[in-house]
């Protein structure tokens, strides 16, 4: 189940919400696994095998880790064990993506929903144990509806249990959480059903194109779409899944803080996807940089950097582009980082934007020779300043990707709090009808027409 | 007053959602076809609800109009031109092509006293390419039929719609909202391919035009519900101003005749394919028409579906014509519907819009 789909926003979603409400707050997490169940098993009932076996490994291995803490050796061989069962799993789906022999069996399995999200909580649970920074639970039903959580297993927030246990042991619902919570929900839905779906078009019928024939305006205008495509692919899963949550009264953090405005490579990774961000970096970086010297913490730039990409993605194209954020950040840290810091914010922005871009025609493209040849047509390669595609583009995207730009850069979140900071202010009268308007567009673009709501992820 | 208004959207939200649930369950209007939809996976499931959810065409309409508004020509690959709406024919591979050039090579070869002949008719998208944008153009029709004749072997002879619709481009030849050829067209098409078939054409003031129905909306348009920027069609039918030559048209369906007294099927301009008013659509597979001429040759047409406006042109010609619909006829042989040798002519007319349906009669049991 995706939760941009009718199903979900119509079925799904108030069922489970009114069931939720009315369980008494010590069932609430068994409640969540029920759902849990339901939202993963809907694709694949072979799927809920492995999501089950997480969920009991991390509540067994959690225990024993915990337990064995003043027995480091036995405690560091059962966190290998464990982080060995979770990759296998990590593993087993990657081989399962890219189509090998014999996938067919371990794609049922492991389908790509959930799997990338179930074992990273699994694996934070299990490190954060180890490192002592949390206590195991010994309540099943809290460890398991923390490791499945069912509204970000599409592809995140990643949470740290220490940071919401309190949360799921105690979910706080309110009037106040409930409507904020589908407020971002229904943003998240908009966000995904129109903007992305549409990048997504267009760039599908940009790589339709002889990339040899492609002027350089149009290029650009791909490049834009590109980085459109991609903010809003995550950002509308990230506002869907804290929506929910929040309907659910758990309080997920902010996941996107607008990166486009970032005027640095290792700025702008900390506001795109920041759970996953921080995830990688607390796991990988950290403990490597940590080793001290420049060498390790490069060592430790280009592994998290390489850990990341085969997150979003198993192809080569997004392996490129996981390296080259890692290249980006390295020379920030080792030198280009002083002279960003002498130039205005504006050229700095704009010098980072454009750098950030090329990184997500990379994560757009399915092969990397296409994103070089893509990024060459860019600069005048093919010899040509515009076409007339140029027009067709503009004209058909144009006014959507400007929605696009002023929702990424903030400008429309700057708007909203400056007419709402007035003490007569009308916003908030405002909002039911405002989420009137997004329920009704998002069902529009949902029932219009059969479309692809896959998008990046091929879920 | 914040935690009012907040109960009002929380009131509100849950109350549609829910309220479209229960009609998406209880309150969809029943099947065309009367039949229910079984559910065996959850697959099936979410595809019922999304065929089921209520209110389906005002929400397409509320897509469409809003993509329309901020500039969209393009809409789930139908293109907006001028004020018609034209979608790119799928890509037909090779082997389709060189399989329809094989079955009327056998053919030919197995009935060589018979005059054979082919047509390709292109569609709108092939005629309109050099419109639509590269991203959307489809693939080169003009090319694709001239490989498709060169594959004819040399006895069938083969019949040039694409140059004479080409020539014809500045005319109405197409409908605007459907992907098929106008009476127009066809008449266009009869003009220059009759005189091939050894005919003279009878001019346009040989006939009366009637505006049989007006403000059509075809599907390129319903199905995306599109009313903006588009000009509804007219659908125009031509009779001989000396009165129509046919005496009968016997229908079989499943070996059931029906016989009627035209090649138009005015009842269809009330339904819901209004196109389905030339030779009654694709609903025969076999239709007799027998006219006054009783020395005039026979001909036997082996057609798809968007062929046929141009066919009532034909009919005057000759003395009997017998007309097989690939799509009807999918499955079936040839020689269980039509003796081909008893026929003086037979011309293969195929259209690209519905090339998939020249598959329809099975070639391993074709008695040629």
């Amino acid at each position: 189940m995706i939760m941009s789909s009718l199903l979900f926003l119509y079925f799904f979603l108030p069922l489970f919400i009114g069931l939720y409400a009315f369980v008494p707050a010590k069932h609430k997490a068994k409640m969540l696994i029920l759902g849990e169940c339901v939202f993963l098993g809907w694709r694949s009932l072979y799927a809920l095998i492995p999501f089950a076996g997480s969920m009991l490994l991390a509540y067994l291995l959690g225990m024993t880790i915990d337990n064995l803490r003043f027995k480091k050796r036995s405690q560091g061989a059962v966190l290998v064990i464990a982080l060995t069962i979770e990759l296998t799993m990590l593993g087993l789906a990657v081989y399962s993506m890219l189509g090998f022999k014999g996938a067919g069996t371990i794609s049922k399995l492991f389908p790509p929903l959930g799997v990338f999200v179930y074992t990273l909580a699994a694996m934070s649970y299990y490190l954060d144990i180890y490192k002592g920074v949390i206590r195991c639970d010994h309540r099943f039903s809290l460890v398991a509806a923390f490791v499945g959580f069912f509204p970000c297993l599409t592809a995140g927030p990643l949470m740290r249990y220490g940071e919401v246990s309190q949360q799921f042991s105690a979910p706080q619902m309110s009037i106040e959480k409930t409507n904020d919570g589908i407020s971002l929900y229904l943003k998240g839905l908009a966000e995904k059903c129109i903007i992305s779906c549409t990048m997504g078009e267009m760039w599908g019928q940009l790589t339709k194109i002889d990339i040899g024939s492609v002027s350089a305006v149009t290029a650009w205008f791909g490049v834009i779409c590109a980085g459109l495509y991609v903010y809003f692919e995550f950002a509308s899963i990230s506002h869907m899944a804290r929506g929910v949550s929040l309907m659910l009264g758990i309080e997920l953090p902010v996941n996107f803080d607008h990166p486009f405005k970032s005027v640095s490579a290792t700025e702008f990774i900390g506001k795109f996807n920041v759970s996953v961000t921080s995830w990688f970096k607390s796991y990988i970086y950290d403990p490597v940089n940590a080793l001290g010297g420049r060498l390790f913490m490069v060592l430790g730039i280009i592994l998290t950097g390489t850990a990341m990409s085969l997150w979003y993605g198993t192809s080569l194209s997004r392996l490129m582009f996981g390296m080259y954020i890692a290249v980006l950040c390295i020379a920030e840290l080792l030198f280009a980082g002083r002279i960003l810091k002498k130039l205005p914010y504006v050229v700095a922005m704009v010098i980072n934007m454009l750098l950030i871009h090329l990184a997500m025609v990379f994560f757009v493209s399915e092969d990397c020779s296409y994103a070089f040849s893509f990024i060459l047509a860019m600069f005048g390669k093919n010899g040509m300043l515009i076409d007339n595609l140029t027009l067709h583009f503009f004209e058909n995207y144009a006014v959507i990707m400007i929605t696009g730009l002023l929702i990424t850069t903030g400008v429309f979140d700057l708007a909203y709090k400056r007419l709402g900071r007035s003490r007569h202010s009308f916003i908030p009268f405002l909002r039911p009808l405002w989420q009137l308007m997004l329920l009704i567009l998002s069902t529009a673009f949902m029932t219009g027409r059969v479309q692809d709501f896959s998008g990046l992820l091929a879920l | 007053m914040k935690k009012i208004l907040d109960l009002i959207g929380i009131i509100m939200f849950f109350t549609i959602i829910v309220m479209f649930a229960i009609a998406t369950l209880f309150f969809h209007p029943p099947k065309e076809n009367g039949s229910k939809s079984s559910i065996r996976s959850t697959s099936d499931a979410e595809k019922l609800i999304n065929e089921d959810f209520p209110l389906q065409n005002s929400f397409k309409a509320l897509r469409s109009g809003l993509l329309l508004t901020v500039g969209k020509t393009e809409l789930d690959g139908t293109y907006l031109i001028k004020d018609s709406a034209i979608r790119p024919a799928d890509t037909i591979d090779d082997d389709e092509m060189f399989d329809y050039a094989d079955r009327i090579n056998i053919f030919a070869a197995s009935h060589k006293d018979v005059s054979v002949y082919a047509c390709v008719l292109p569609s709108a998208s092939g005629i309109y390419s050099a419109d639509i944008p590269s991203v959307g153009s489809g693939f080169d029709q003009r090319h694709f039929i001239d490989r498709l004749y060169n594959s004819i072997d040399s006895s069938v002879a083969t019949l040039d719609a694409y140059s004479t619709l080409y020539s014809s481009r500045e005319n109405y030849i197409f409908y605007r909202t459907a992907p098929c050829i106008t009476t127009t067209g066809a008449f266009d098409v009869y003009y220059s391919m009759i005189r091939k078939m050894g005919f003279t054409p009878r001019p346009l003031s040989d006939y009366d035009s009637e505006h049989a129905l007006s403000g059509f909306i075809g599907s390129l348009c319903s199905e995306l519900s599109i009313r903006q920027q588009i000009t509804p069609d007219n659908i125009e039918l031509y009779t001989p101003k000396n009165g129509t030559s046919v005496t009968s048209a016997v229908c079989t369906h499943a070996d059931t005749q029906t016989t009627y007294r035209s090649v138009f099927d005015r009842s269809a301009l009330s339904s819901e394919q209004p196109l389905d008013v030339f030779l009654y659509g694709s609903n025969y597979e076999k239709v007799d028409i027998t006219t006054i001429n009783k020395d005039a040759p026979s001909l036997l047409i082996i057609k798809t579906p968007g062929a046929d406006p141009v066919i009532p042109f034909l009919v005057s010609h000759y003395s009997k014509v017998t007309v097989i619909d690939e799509r009807a006829a999918d499955g079936m042989t040839l020689s269980s519907l039509a003796d081909a040798d008893s026929y003086d002519q037979v011309l293969f007319m195929a259209d690209i819009e519905n090339f998939d349906d020249t598959q329809g009669l099975d070639v391993k049991e074709i008695q040629w």
